[in-house]
This record gives structure tokens, sequence and C-alpha cells, in this order.
């Protein structure tokens, strides 16, 4: 990923320090590097310089006009800077002051106070004197722009910050400057409400603000940033996988808020609104206090004891085939493998599934008869940062990964990466499309294996790759042949030009038919979907048709293509490494394989074989509890009743149940069915690690103690094995991974030092520079499997060289003219949004997340205590803080 | 040691016998603390809005050695944020007075409270309304000095000011006592 070799370096001076930076750096970076910190407002990592703020001066004595900024300076050879000379400090000093003309000195009741640059450069350049023009200062009351997002207009350096990152790296343009010069301020696009404008609520403004104008409306005036206690962990919403921070208050135990961390994870601070304010479910009143056990028909509160008690005493009269069992999708990997450990070898039955999206269970089929795995290929930093072309099918992906979306937009701005939007419906992305594709609800697979067989008519193929990696191209294109580009178009509705422009894109990488490389190859192209859209009758055409558009142009193992069916939930790729299918076994090994049970049978040292029959997936299981198959069953973590489009009839099944044990942070409708609710942690209150839709091992680490008298997930199993009569195996989630690290070949020689390790990958940053990216480090956290005992570093990209079952099987699907089944395909599915993840059993309890979802003005009332003057006009009111008056200081 | 030193020392028992008795009757009878007496640390309500004046900026509970001062915050209508919750935890204070000293608002003040004895630890704890209502009275007033600045003066319940009239009465009889 490296590109350090063919970069030029440049030699430079920064205070008397020697410094050797790639050329095209700016002197303000060039300083960073050498440990040298020159106070600035509106450079930021990741954007293009501005040079608004002039605060960031510094002395070049090899030039003619020798005080110059240094955010958008770039160093020349032999260049000599000096950050502290007394002719850039009264410089840098006149900034400082000439910005407390009108900055309230307000620190006391703001926000920001203790990590607010202006009062770290007011410090640094010695500024003892407030309001030097001794005029009445301009003074604005708070505002509310939206549920998320309050600004205090007259804290405002108007350093641009917000307005440049909402654009550059978020792709919204919901905020901008108003009016000019000494009258300017930040407002909503158009001056109207936030919600009405194209914002997401990602927080990212909030974050970068360098003082307290920009305001969190959930963290407002409730903490004080030195008394937070930071915990570094990673997102429990979707499979993005970002790194972020939580806060918590060490006085009082609860967490305040949560930010992104700058140069740190896959996401690089950014987040989305899910995850910057989903954090309010945690402290709930509402959360378990204790184990329920359902007595007289009543679920009543008791004690561990008593609970564990009757589950252990229940539960083994069920062992085998009447037990079923449902892992949780956000659970933890340690978690999810000791259920099916406890599924497989106590309770001895197959039957274990998770949610993996409305409801649904696992298909068999699908990218993994292509493949032999049905993991994304791809990172997404890898694709941000290589692919030529992206084309996305029939995913909102705004909403199910927007963390991934910011990136995409903006390698689509920076890097001109081209982007075929294929969607039903208009999706956020279609607006910076290349090519926007609108296409009869239902018809990906005619679309995809349309355009497979429309680039292997117009002979776009990879040939090479085809002879040397791939199965079955003859049957496939039996089957394919059918697909003509008029039969495509008259099932897809897509116009036959659009599908070969389409085609030709992504065939070519973007480059046109003449934009080989040296090396004979197009630029890379890369699929993205969520594997929601395979979850229906018929999704693995879906599949098929993906598989076989990558495979006959190459786009596979190499950076910047592959096939990425990203999965919903933050660990749905985690539960199914671990096994939690009822037809693999940890580690992706199929259940019919002896080979495999008798290796798992060993590790977990079982006296008996594990049974062989691939067990019931989850729509099966309701089936079988309502036919009287399956009596008994354990659900860990998830929300089948709610989750399904027909709760009734998942509500009746499980009513049919002689027993039922629910794991859960709250009483679901699911757990209203159960014989005993056990009470668990969230995932901000135990330690673990979760892996991402693209394969990412990430730590999570606990940042609060257990609410009430919950338990971790995998605490609870460990107590329950206890009482069945096994030894207790394990007293930290660290000595399962290791057991996991040693059983599942994927995630060989994982262990906490390997994840907690600060990835030094060198990555291009578009920003830094004026128009080419530079070379700069991002501390990528964890590793993306398959890794190995000898190099546990992980593989970015899978299947470089080989695929798991040797070559790769292309699988036709015929054509069929007029297959529509618009109608019912999207019926009952659960309403994509991006204020709420699956179920909402954890969204559904953050206020502002809800405030956010629900649409309407944003909310200015009193009850919310937000009542402080909402007004849209410059309010030129003395506030209590703006004396206005020459004061010392 | 001769007689006569004996007698000395009786002399002055015999001075001190004529006068008014130095020991005060405690506790049906108070000594008056000194201005600048280190009481336990009390929020301070606005005379003229009736509120209390804290901000809950938290530099209080900054500014103190011993963690003394806890608090919670939320926004409020007029004074940008106040506190849900204020404690302090009496058994821990060491009466430094950083505290008053860091407040940007004069809302912590240094009380004449000083009987810190409970059958109940949890009764040193002080909340926001205990410590609200022993800062009753507690006010700033702004006053000149002799050599003609204006500076802002703490009063004390029972304490007055140098332009009253009981003033001076007030400062023989202290003198007198001492």
């Amino acid at each position: 990923m490296t590109q350090e070799s063919n970069v030029e370096m440049v030699n430079l001076e920064i205070d008397g320090k020697p410094v050797r930076v790639p050329k095209g750096t700016f002197v303000f970076r060039a300083a960073a590097m050498a440990g040298i910190n020159i106070p600035n407002f509106c450079q930021y990592p990741d954007l293009r310089p501005f040079g608004a703020c002039r605060s960031c001066m510094c002395e070049i004595v090899t030039r003619r006009s020798n005080i110059d900024i240094s955010c958008s300076t770039p160093v020349s050879e032999g260049m000599k800077v000096f950050t502290r000379s007394p002719k850039v400090l009264e410089a840098q000093r006149f900034a400082v002051e000439a910005l407390l003309v009108d900055h309230p000195i307000d620190c006391p009741i703001c926000d920001k106070s203790g990590e607010c640059e202006l009062q770290n450069h007011a410090y640094y350049t010695n500024v003892r004197t407030n309001n030097p023009l001794a005029r009445p200062k301009n003074s604005w009351e708070y505002e509310t722009l939206s549920e998320s997002v309050m600004i205090k207009r007259d804290r405002c350096v108007l350093c641009g910050r917000c307005v440049r990152v909402c654009d550059e790296l978020v792709g919204s343009t919901a905020l901008a400057w108003a009016n000019r010069g000494n009258d300017s301020y930040i407002d909503a696009a158009f001056g109207k409400d936030l919600k009405d404008s194209p914002c997401v609520s990602c927080g990212l403004c909030i974050e970068v603000c360098p003082v307290g104008a920009l305001l969190n409306t959930s963290y407002h005036d409730t903490a004080r940033a030195w008394f937070l206690k930071k915990v570094k962990t990673v997102c429990t919403f979707c499979g993005v996988g970002c790194s972020m921070e939580l806060h918590v208050e060490e006085e009082t135990g609860r967490i305040k808020r949560i930010v992104g961390t700058q140069d740190t994870g896959i996401n690089n601070e950014q987040l989305c609104a899910r995850g910057f304010f989903g954090f309010e479910f945690v402290q709930r009143d509402d959360r378990l206090q204790a184990p329920l056990v359902r007595k007289d028909g009543e679920l009543v509160e008791s004690s561990w004891q008593e609970a564990l008690s009757l589950v252990a005493e229940r539960l083994p009269r069920y062992q085998g085939d009447s037990f079923a069992a449902i892992a949780g999708a956000h659970s933890t990997n340690e978690e999810n493998y000791l259920f099916g450990k406890f599924v497989r070898g106590v309770m001895r039955s197959n039957h274990i599934d998770f949610d993996a999206g409305m409801g649904r269970g696992v298909r068999p089929a699908g990218l993994r008869d292509v493949f032999g795995s049905d993991a994304p290929m791809n990172g997404f930093v890898d694709v941000y940062e290589n692919a030529g072309c992206v084309l996305l099918i029939g995913s909102n992906l705004s909403a199910t990964h927007p963390v991934f979306t910011y990136k995409l937009q903006t390698a689509v701005r920076r890097r001109g990466s081209k982007l075929i939007v294929a969607s039903p419906q208009a999706v956020p992305l279609s607006q910076i499309a290349t090519l926007d594709i609108r296409y009869r609800e239902g018809a990906e697979a005619d679309l995809l294996n349309g355009l497979a067989a429309l680039i292997a008519r117009r002979e776009l193929v990879a040939h090479d790759f085809l002879a040397q990696r791939v199965d079955g191209l003859h049957e496939w294109w039996q089957a394919a042949q059918g697909y003509t580009a008029h039969g495509t178009s008259a099932n897809t509705g897509v116009p036959v030009e659009v599908l070969e422009q389409a085609a030709e894109i992504y065939a070519t990488g973007g480059s046109g038919v003449d934009g080989r490389g040296a090396d004979g190859l197009f630029p890379p192209s890369a699929i993205f979907y969520s594997s929601a859209l395979t979850l229906r009758d018929g999704g693995e055409n879906i599949d098929y048709g993906a598989a076989a558009l990558a495979l006959l142009t190459g786009n596979v193992g190499r950076p910047g293509a592959g096939v990425n069916s990203l999965k919903t939930a933050n660990n749905s790729q985690g539960a199914l490494d671990m096994g939690c299918v009822p037809f693999l076994l940890p580690g992706e090994r199929p259940v019919e394989d002896p080979e495999s049970r008798r290796a798992l049978q060993q590790a977990w040292s079982l006296p008996d074989p594990l049974p062989a029959r691939p067990g019931l997936g989850l729509e099966g299981m309701l089936d079988a509890a309502r036919s009287g198959r399956v009596r008994a069953m354990y659900i860990m973590g998830s929300n089948p009743v709610e989750a399904s489009s027909n709760p009734q009839r998942v509500a009746d099944a499980l009513g049919h149940l002689d027993f039922l044990v629910v794991q859960d942070m709250f009483l679901t409708q699911t757990g209203r069915q159960a014989d005993v609710v056990l009470p668990a942690c969230s995932w901000a209150e135990k330690d673990g690690t979760f892996t991402s839709a693209e394969r990412r091992i990430q730590r999570v680490n606990k940042a609060l103690t257990n609410y009430g008298q919950s338990i971790p997930d995998w605490t609870i199993l460990v107590h329950l094995l206890e009482r069945m009569g096994f030894e207790r195996l394990y007293t930290h989630s660290d000595q399962i991974l290791a057991e996991i690290a040693a059983v599942v070949p994927s995630y060989a020689g994982i262990n906490r030092r390997v994840l907690e390790r600060a990835g030094n990958v060198m990555t291009m940053r578009p920003g830094r520079v004026y128009r080419n990216p530079s070379l700069d480090e991002i501390k990528r956290l964890g590793v993306q499997w398959p890794t190995t005992d000898a190099d546990p570093h992980g593989t970015p990209v899978l299947y470089a060289d080989s695929f798991p079952n040797g070559k790769a099987r292309l699988v036709g699907v015929p054509f069929q003219a007029g297959r529509l089944l618009a109608d019912g395909v999207y019926r009952g599915t659960i309403r994509i949004s991006l204020y709420h993840q699956g179920t909402g059993t954890m969204t559904g309890r953050c206020p502002t997340l809800v405030s956010l979802d629900e649409g309407g003005a944003a909310d200015s009332s009193p009850e919310r205590g937000r009542g402080v003057g909402m007004l849209r006009s410059p309010n030129l009111q003395q506030s209590g803080y703006s004396t206005g008056q020459l004061t010392d200081i | 040691m001769s007689l006569t030193d004996r007698f000395k020392g009786f002399y002055v028992t015999l001075g001190e016998f004529f006068k008014p008795p130095t020991t005060v009757q405690y506790p049906v009878e108070r000594r008056d603390k000194g201005h600048r007496f280190r009481g336990l640390p009390v929020l301070v309500t606005d005379p003229h809005t009736g509120e209390e004046k804290c901000t809950a900026c938290g530099l209080c509970a900054t500014a103190c050695p011993n963690n003394v001062i806890t608090m919670t915050s939320e926004p409020h209508a007029t004074k940008g944020r106040h506190p849900v919750t204020y404690t302090v935890q009496a058994p821990r204070c060491l009466f430094c007075g950083l505290c008053v000293e860091a407040c940007p608002v004069k809302a912590i003040q240094m009380s004449h409270h000083f009987e810190l004895a409970a059958t109940d630890r949890n009764n040193l704890l002080y909340d926001k309304q205990k410590l609200l209502e022993l800062g009753r009275g507690i006010y700033d007033e702004i006053e000149q000095t002799e050599s003609g600045e204006w500076v802002e003066v703490t009063r004390f319940p029972g304490e007055v000011g140098p332009n009253d009239p009981e003033f001076e009465q007030h400062e023989r009889q202290t003198a007198a006592r001492y």
C-alpha cells in the first residue's frame, strides 16, 4: 500500500531542526512531523488548505516575503523556517487579539472550555487583553440548528472547518457561511432549519469546531471536558466498525458523549448519527436490573442464583434436536464463540443461527458457492484508495453503512473514481454518481447477470484470469447467453444504452476501453451491496451475478476490487466466523465435513462426536417450534419478534415452546415471551472483539461499571455452564480469545497485543496538499482476517493468490423473460433509517436519535432544556459575560 | 522558684478575675468568628433573583485538592448552565479556600459553619439544598477602603459593615472581649 519509493523528498530546516518530508507537504505539516506545534484554527488534516484564520504564521528567512501562513505554504528545498521568532509572535498575537474583539469570554459556561483551541492560543501567544477595540461585543444567543446541533455564534472564529468537513469529508454541504466581512456567520444552508438540508447529523462539525460555537445538544452543559475519562472502543451499530472514544465522567460513572479520534481507525474521526448520539440507551432506566423468572404467568424479578439454577435444571432435558438457539449479531466474538460451543458441545444441537437482518437467518447459497466464503474481499480503505470504479447495487449504504459512503464520496470527488449507483429509488449517493441506474424493484439479479453477459459479449473480459483461476465458464455461458441486452432491458426497465454504458464503465474500471495500464489490466472495479439485499427468496442470484461480473473482469484478489457483500450489524461477520450458523462450524468449515467436526471435538475435548446434520435456520427453527419439534430455545442478544415482518407469527411460535431463555439488555417483545430473562451488559460495559463487515477484528474496551445486576453475555454462559456441572474455564474474555485463536483457522495468532498495536499503515490522504494526495500515517487498529500464527498482521485483500476451494466456480442464472416480482419483494421489510439500527432496541431508546428520526422542525422547547433564545437574526443584546469593557484578564 | 514569683502569677489571675470572662458558654453562647474565618464552603444565593449564583462551571471541583466537590449540570435559561446536584464531602475538606478563589461568579464562599460532627457519615455529605441553606444571608457588597479604592467584600449574617451606625459599638465590644 505504501508508495513512498516514488515520492520526491525535500529537506528544510524548521526552528533549526532539519526536516525531511515528501514534496508538496505544507510547512505546517512538516513542523508537526518535527514535533513543532504552530497555533492554528482553520488547518485541519484531510482538508484542503484554506488560510482563513491567519494564526499559523511562520517566518521563512530564505524568501523575500518572509512572513506567511504555514498551513498553505508548500515546502521547498533548503527552506529555513522560524515559528517562534519575535516577528512571528507579534503576528500570531495580533490574530488572537483580533478574534477576541467579539469572542465573549464565557469559558465558565462554555462546553469547549478545557479543550478549546482559542484558550490554548491565547495562552501560547500570551494575550492578556480582552477586547482591544473597547466596543460593545456582538452577542448572539444559543440557537438550535437541529435536534443534534446547537450554535452560539459569538464564540465562532470563522475558521470554516465545519463548513469544509461537511462539504469535503461528509459530502453533505449542510452548513455554509452567510453574509460577508464583519457580518459573516455560520448557518445551515439557505438559512433554513438544518433538518431541511442534506445534514446527516454525523456530528463531525461539532467535533472539529476549535471553539465552543457548534455544540452537541445531548452533551451541552452536562459535563466538563477535563473530568472525562476517555476509553477507546468500537461502535456497536453497523458493520463499518468505526473507532471511537467513550467519554465517561469519572465521578458519576455516566457516559457523557462519544467522539471519533483523529488519525485513528478506518473512520479517522468520522462517525454517523448512530455512532455519535447512540449511547443514551446505555444508562436508561428501563434497562433490565435483575433476572426475571416467570412465576404464575408473570415475569417477576429474582436472583441470579434462582434464575441460573432454573435454566441449568431445565435445559438438559431438551438436549439434541429439540433445542434451538439464536446468537447475537451485536454480541462480541467471544460471546458468540462460547454460545456456539454451548449449543453444539453441551446442548448437542446444530440449530443455531443469528439475525442477519429483518429477522432472517444466514442463507446457505450465494457467494459461498462461488468463492468458498461470503466474506467481503476488500476493505473500505483499500477501495477508497485504489478503486477506479465502484458499483453499488440496490442498497442505501448511506443509511446502513454511513461512514463508508463518506469515504466513497471523497474518493469520487477527489480521486475521480467512477461511481455507478443502481437502485430502485433515489439514494443520497445518486447525486454524485457517474451513472445513476434506476431499475425495477427486485430486478437486481437480472441487472447483474445481464451486465455480465454484456461484458462477455463485448470481449472486455480478463482472459488470463479466467483461464487460471475460474472454473465453470462454459456452463455459465450456457446459462447466461439468454441475457440479451434487450431482454435484460425489458426485465429491469433500464434502457439498453445505459446498460452498455454501465458495463463499459465497470469492466474498464472507469477508464474507457483504451484505459489498460502498463500491466495490461484495467483499473480495479469494486462491487458493494448490503447483504440484507440477498436475504429474500432468490437472493443468491444477486450474489451469482455480482460474482460473475467480478470474475469475468478479473476484479478479484487485487487492491480496489472485489465483491463486497456488507453484513449489516457490527458483528454479523464475527457471528458467522464463530460458527453461529446452522451449516457452518467456527472458521466457516461445513458441518458435514467429518474432519472439521473431529478437529473441533478434539479442541473442545468432548466425549461424544458433534452432531453431523446441518441444523435449522432462524425461520426453520420458528416453524419447528410451531410444529413442536423444537421445544426449548435460547436467545442471546437478539429480538426475532420485533425484527420480523410478521411479529405476531414469531411471537406465536415462541409461545409454543416449553422453555425459552432470553438474554438481553432490555425487556423486548421477545423477552416478554420468555420463561427466564437474563440481564446482559451493553457494549460499553464489557471487553471483547468485534469483526466488522470488512473482516477487521477490533477490540472493544470496558468503559463503565455494569448496570444494575447485569453481567456480560459470556459471563452468564460461564456461570450457566458451571451450574450444569462443567468446570469454570474462563475468567476473562481474553482467555476465550486465546481459544478462538487456536480453534478458528482464520483468527490464528490473534491476541490482545496484536489488536491493540497501532497499525502503521501508510496511506494516501488527499487534502494535505492542493491537488495530489500525500503520504501520511493513520493508526489502523485491529487486523483483517485471515491471519496466521507466523504473521498475525492480517490480509487486506482476500484471494490474492488462491481461493479456499482452489478455483472460483461461476454459477449461471438462466434468463427468464418477465421474471419479476416487484410485489412483495420489499413488503414488510423494516424501514431503513440512518437513525435506527435493526429493531431499534438500542437506537429507539436514544432520545436524540428518536427525535432526529421523527422529523419535523428542530425542537427548541424549554422541556428539552434548550429554551434559550432561539433567534434567527443577530441579537446585539449583551449577554452576561460579554461586558464589552476593556478589562485585563 | 521564689515566693514572689508565685504571687506574680496570682496577680495576673486576680487582674482577670474582675474582668468579664473570656470563656464563652458554648454551645449556648457562640463566639463571633473573624471575617476571614474559613468554615465549610457553601453556595451563595443572588439576593436580587433568589437563585443560586452557581453556573456549574466545575472550576471549584477542579481547584479542590481533595476532590471534595462534585456536581452535575444542565442547561439553564438565564445563566447558561446550572448545577442539578452539588455535593460537598465535608469529611474530606481541608478548608483551604481554593474553591472560593477559583469561582468566577463568587457563588461559593467559606461560611462560618464549623460544627461538622455527625453520628452518621452520610450526614456529612452536604447536598445543594443544605449548602444553599447554610449560605443564606451571605452576600457581596462594594465598599470603599481607606485609600479610596472600591473593593467587593463578602458579608456574613450577623456581621455589619463599617458604614453601619452599630459598627463602632460592635468593634468596641469585640475589642473589649479579647
